[in-house]
């Protein structure tokens, strides 16, 4: 996985959980972050795809499961744009 | 589009129900859905005709709306009523919102469907269909 996507997501999950950006790791998850609701997750969402220039289908937001996954689909859907 | 109705998430509907009748002096509709498909127990205040209080209970432990109750419940979303979801939801997304959950039949609505989205002013809004579809 690229540590740019990686970074860049932790930096948004950092912004949007309220958490320190040391703090988030490719396995911090909802039952990890405790800021990290059904709602954060949207925000989230909509952070990723401000920040990437990406969408994300209906079924793809069950999928984030922590922030790794977050950034393996950043970085699947970037490569299908190609 | 008309404002079908506003969600409120408590942890349990009949616990509530007493309160938002004496606060809000709006009428009880008498039946309690529970929704398998979206992990719910939903309630209705008010008058069929004007823009409804619905209460959300989650129904289990995977409920959406568990971790929103966690943080003490509330004001969820609002619903509005539409003529035609995909064209709502089509509209949304070139606004920049995210579409949550695409149309699916819902128990409470008589099977009308309801469809999730988030828009980019942080809104969380359901859309119900006018019309039961084929």
């Amino acid at each position: 996985m690229s540590t740019s996507v990686l970074d860049t997501v932790r930096r948004i999950a950092s912004d949007v959980l309220d958490l320190p950006f040391t703090q988030v790791t490719d396995q911090t998850s909802p039952g990890t972050a405790a800021n990290w609701d059904s709602v954060q997750h949207l925000n989230l969402v909509l952070a990723v795809e401000q920040a990437f220039g990406v969408t994300f289908e209906p079924e793809e937001l069950d999928q984030m499961k922590n922030i790794g996954e977050v950034a393996a689909l950043v970085e699947r859907k970037r490569r299908e744009a190609l | 589009m008309r404002l079908h109705h506003v969600g409120f998430v408590v942890a349990s509907i009949d616990q509530s129900i007493p309160g938002f009748e004496r606060g809000l002096g709006l009428r009880w509709q008498g039946v309690v859905f529970d929704d398998p498909t979206q992990r719910v127990r939903v309630t209705f205040l008010g008058e069929p005709d004007t823009p409804q209080v619905e209460l959300v209970e989650p129904s289990g432990p995977e409920s959406p709306v568990r971790s929103f109750l966690a943080k003490g419940g509330g004001l969820h979303h609002l619903c509005y009523e539409a003529d035609d979801l995909e064209t709502e939801l089509q509209r949304l997304r070139a606004a920049g919102g995210i579409v949550v959950q695409t149309p699916v039949p819902a128990v409470a609505f008589g099977g009308r469907r309801i469809a999730w989205a988030y828009t980019r002013q942080r809104l969380l809004v359901e859309y119900l269909q006018r019309q039961v579809t084929a």
